[in-house]
């Protein structure tokens, strides 16, 4: 306890001392640019967000609701040994292990902190994905329970284990997002040349763009917003460099061209959800202006040879 | 000095705590096993063809 407390008091801390906030992180910079702010130096814990959490976390408790994906919108996603073996194995251990208490205790107290602090939403189990530890150590102080003088019981609990964690690994073979189809397709093309983008999983069309027409040893610039990604752009092979592109609002057409050029670039690829709407309006009037930028393919502009 | 003594689990408790966890396995089923072995059953038939 004293450890996990010196651990995080040190980044809580330092967080403090240097924004004024002990909950967030700082902004991100990438190439100079910050494309994600910092949080304020305020933040609120209140009650109506720890109720709507919960609510939202019972909503999903026991995985009932669908199918768990990765970014859990309607699961928890703690799987079969947690639930199936756990929640047992916890209520044994809290009558029967009186150190389990503290334990359960310190997970319980977290938990609600951390349910306390965070904004609601509906992927808010991410922040979760640590809770079900303390089901795992019930399941090993069970076992530990069992396998002294109840061997045979102790062996049935291995079996369901082993069945457990089968199925676990199972759910997270494919997350039931990618077409069967689409990955014996992927399994048809080259090692280096298995391009996340082609999955369009979560990956807008514009970046497969990026991948078919731009040369893989061309710099490729791009520009998301805060919440934007762009790791499909590197390739399967991470041969493809890629350079941010920073566009500020009423920017002209030739000054995007001019801080493309400067980045060494003569690539940019933008696209809806991940560029801001306004950025990625005026890179479409740049193309149809056409003067130095045309589109090459959907969300994906080139400089002009004369330009 | 000498460690805390750790009771020892009696077959009545230890049948308890399997067939809890048989309960609860069961009823973490479903919709889940559905969801757990239709990709891997998808996945291994798509490759067999």
């Amino acid at each position: 306890m004293c450890g996990a407390l010196a651990l995080g008091l040190y980044w809580y801390g330092r967080n403090s001392l240097l924004t004024g906030n002990p909950f967030y992180p700082y902004g991100v910079n990438v190439a100079g640019n910050q494309v994600e702010a910092g949080q304020g130096p305020t933040f609120h814990l209140d009650v109506p967000t720890l109720v709507a959490n919960l609510r939202l976390a019972w909503e999903k408790f026991g995985d009932k609701q669908g199918r768990i994906v990765p970014d859990l919108p309607d699961t928890t996603g703690w799987g079969w040994v947690a639930y199936g073996m756990g929640l047992p194995a916890l209520v044994w251990a809290l009558l029967r292990r009186p150190a389990a208490r503290a334990l359960a205790l310190g997970f319980v107290a977290s938990g609600l902190t951390l349910l306390l602090s965070s904004p609601t939403s509906p992927w808010n189990m991410r922040y979760m994905i640590w809770f079900p530890a303390v089901l795992c150590l019930a399941v090993g102080m069970a076992y530990d329970g069992l396998s002294g003088t109840r061997r045979g019981a102790a062996k049935a609990m291995l079996l369901l284990f082993a069945g457990c964690l089968a199925l676990n690994f199972s759910a997270t073979v494919n997350y039931n997002l990618v077409k069967p189809q689409e990955l014996e397709a992927m399994l048809a093309r080259p090692f280096r040349d298995r391009q996340a983008a082609y999955l369009r999983v979560h990956v807008p069309v514009e970046y497969e763009n990026a991948l078919i027409h731009v040369p893989s040893e061309a710099i490729l610039g791009y520009n998301v917003h805060a919440n934007g990604f762009v790791y499909p752009l590197y390739r399967a092979d991470y041969s493809q460099r890629l350079v941010y592109i920073r566009i500020v609002p009423g920017e002209s057409c030739s000054e995007i061209a001019r801080t493309m050029r400067d980045a060494g670039t003569r690539y940019l690829v933008g696209a809806p959800e991940s560029t801001d709407d306004s950025v990625l309006a005026r890179l479409h009037a740049c193309g149809e202006d056409g003067t130095v930028l045309r589109e090459l393919g959907v969300g994906l502009y080139v400089l002009r040879q004369d330009s | 000095m000498s460690s805390a003594k750790i009771p020892e689990t009696n077959r009545w408790e230890a049948a308890a705590l399997l067939v809890g966890m048989a309960v609860a396995t069961a009823w973490y089923a479903w919709p889940q096993l559905v969801y757990s072995l239709v990709p891997v059953i998808e996945i291994w038939r798509s490759l067999l063809r």
